[in-house]
């Protein structure tokens, strides 16, 4: 039996996103900078999924600019907006950022701009106040995620994003991570830049969004043809295109049913884990994307617990990193101070939509099986 | 020809370091060593059988026919030394 549940690493490409693509992999395959009629199919399908994707969101389609994915969406937030503040000052980001937002940042300090890390407490979150007490009146941009990729932790967008305002800085957030279970509205809240991505909502890889709000400067960070509006250069990749708009589609009529669902699965798992101890729970699961389960476990390593799981066909993940000193332990773990004694055993699992109860069920019973193992071992 | 088992994970290029100071440290006492690096994630399903030491860079192994030494000093670099003049002592 074999479950997959790193659903925040990618999530599998739906039958009817493929079906959406296969017409761009075979006869359409014209450039849709094409004058010609076959080019300009293309370019209708490309404006069709813009425009599900804005209808989505609660924006005009000319407000969503198609990129390679999530990373270069964020990337071309941060860099892109700031470089185009005319103006020289802080750049503000989350202590739990992932990297495609944070090591966009840390460029930035080359360029002259300070960056400076908004701490969160204890469960991971960026709270108001912290924001408030960081921001100055020379803060440039404000880039805090929606919801985390380690823990699943969700951040209190709406209020982040009014103290970014009042200090009449730009707000990016990387919704990577929320858009397949949140409601996301940029209509509603003052966001002016939103990174999503294809490949975590049942779409195709290779393939993201950037939503600017109209009159937000953005300089392009790839040089090259007059794409997007001249925002993003390069021949736009209509098969995938096609496939996000589709995945957008089908995420609109389920959204909610997927929500209860991975919540459910996530609360059946956890009961069945209840009973061993030493297991700390990074993901509050009434504060977190339903269905993800970041743990730390006591007594264990979360390199052969990742391969124990994996031999017997449970396919989760770990936050650590290894070089050649230590194994590192997740960054955004150390953010929020899990304790050392928990911290190199962390796990996470993320459940999707096609995940059961049965497989919540072999996770949990392989997992409490794999630490009696390991501490056996210790 | 005594065989030792270095099994590990993502940290490869500390396995092969290890290695190469393991295969001097036998050298210098003219121990003739044949030295294995194995990657788990590549086949967890090893059983150690036929190696006269595994190093295991995190606890895998526990029902092993020989010697099974943690390989965390090679990691830590605390206790390193030690750990291969033990290494070479169950060898001789």
């Amino acid at each position: 039996m074999g479950v997959y549940a790193d659903h925040a690493a990618t999530t599998p490409l739906d039958p009817a996103a493929l079906d959406a693509m296969i017409p761009f992999l075979s006869g359409n395959y014209h450039n849709p900078s094409s004058l010609y009629a076959k080019g300009r199919a293309v370019r209708n399908a490309i404006e069709e999924a813009r425009a599900l994707i804005a209808g989505y969101l609660g924006c005009d389609s000319g407000e969503i600019y198609f990129t390679s994915g999530g990373t270069e969406a964020a990337n071309l937030a941060v860099l892109g907006a700031v470089r185009s503040a005319g103006r020289k000052g802080r750049v503000l980001i989350g202590a739990t950022e992932h990297y495609a937002v944070g090591k966009a940042a840390a460029a930035l300090v080359k360029e002259g701009f300070s960056v400076v890390t908004v701490p969160c407490d204890g469960l991971g979150r960026i709270t108001p106040e912290a924001l408030a007490r960081n921001i100055t009146d020379d803060t440039v941009l404000v880039s805090i995620m929606w919801a985390n990729n380690e823990t699943g932790m969700i951040q209190p967008i709406g209020e982040l994003c009014r103290v970014a305002r009042r200090h009449g800085a730009i707000f990016h957030t990387d919704a990577v991570q929320a858009l397949g279970s949140q409601r996301i509205r940029v209509d509603e809240s003052g966001i002016d830049l939103l990174s999503i991505s294809s490949h975590k909502i049942y779409g195709p890889k290779g393939c993201g969004a950037l939503f600017i709000r109209r009159g937000t400067p953005i300089a392009p960070i790839i040089y090259g043809g007059s794409q997007e509006k001249h925002i993003r250069a390069g021949t736009e990749n209509p098969a995938a295109v096609a496939g996000f708009g589709k995945a957008v589609e089908l995420l609109s009529a389920e959204r909610e049913s997927r929500v209860k669902s991975q919540r459910l699965i996530a609360r059946r798992f956890m009961e069945k884990i209840a009973g061993t101890p030493g297991i700390l729970c990074n993901s509050p699961q009434d504060l977190v994307v339903p269905g993800f389960i970041s743990l730390s476990i006591a007594g264990v390593e979360s390199e052969p617990l990742l391969l124990l799981l994996g031999a017997s066909g449970i396919d989760a993940s770990m936050g650590a990193a290894c070089n050649a000193e230590t194994i590192e332990p997740s960054f955004v773990l150390r953010a929020m101070g899990v304790p050392k004694s928990h911290i190199h055993g962390s796990v996470r699992f993320s459940f999707g939509k096609d995940n059961t109860f049965e497989d919540a069920d072999f996770a949990a019973d392989t997992l409490t099986a794999v630490i009696r193992r390991l501490r056996k071992l210790n | 020809m005594k065989k030792v088992l270095i099994a590990g994970g993502l940290c490869g290029t500390t396995m092969l370091t290890a290695s190469q100071k393991i295969e001097k440290s036998c050298m210098d006492k003219q121990i003739p060593v044949d030295i294995k690096i194995h990657n788990l994630w590549e086949g967890a399903a090893v059983t150690g059988k036929g190696f006269s030491v595994i190093i295991e860079m995190f606890p895998y192994f526990d029902n092993a026919q020989c010697p099974v030494l943690s390989g965390k000093p090679f990691i830590s670099h605390t206790g390193e030394r030690e750990l291969i003049e033990q290494i070479v002592t169950l060898l001789q």
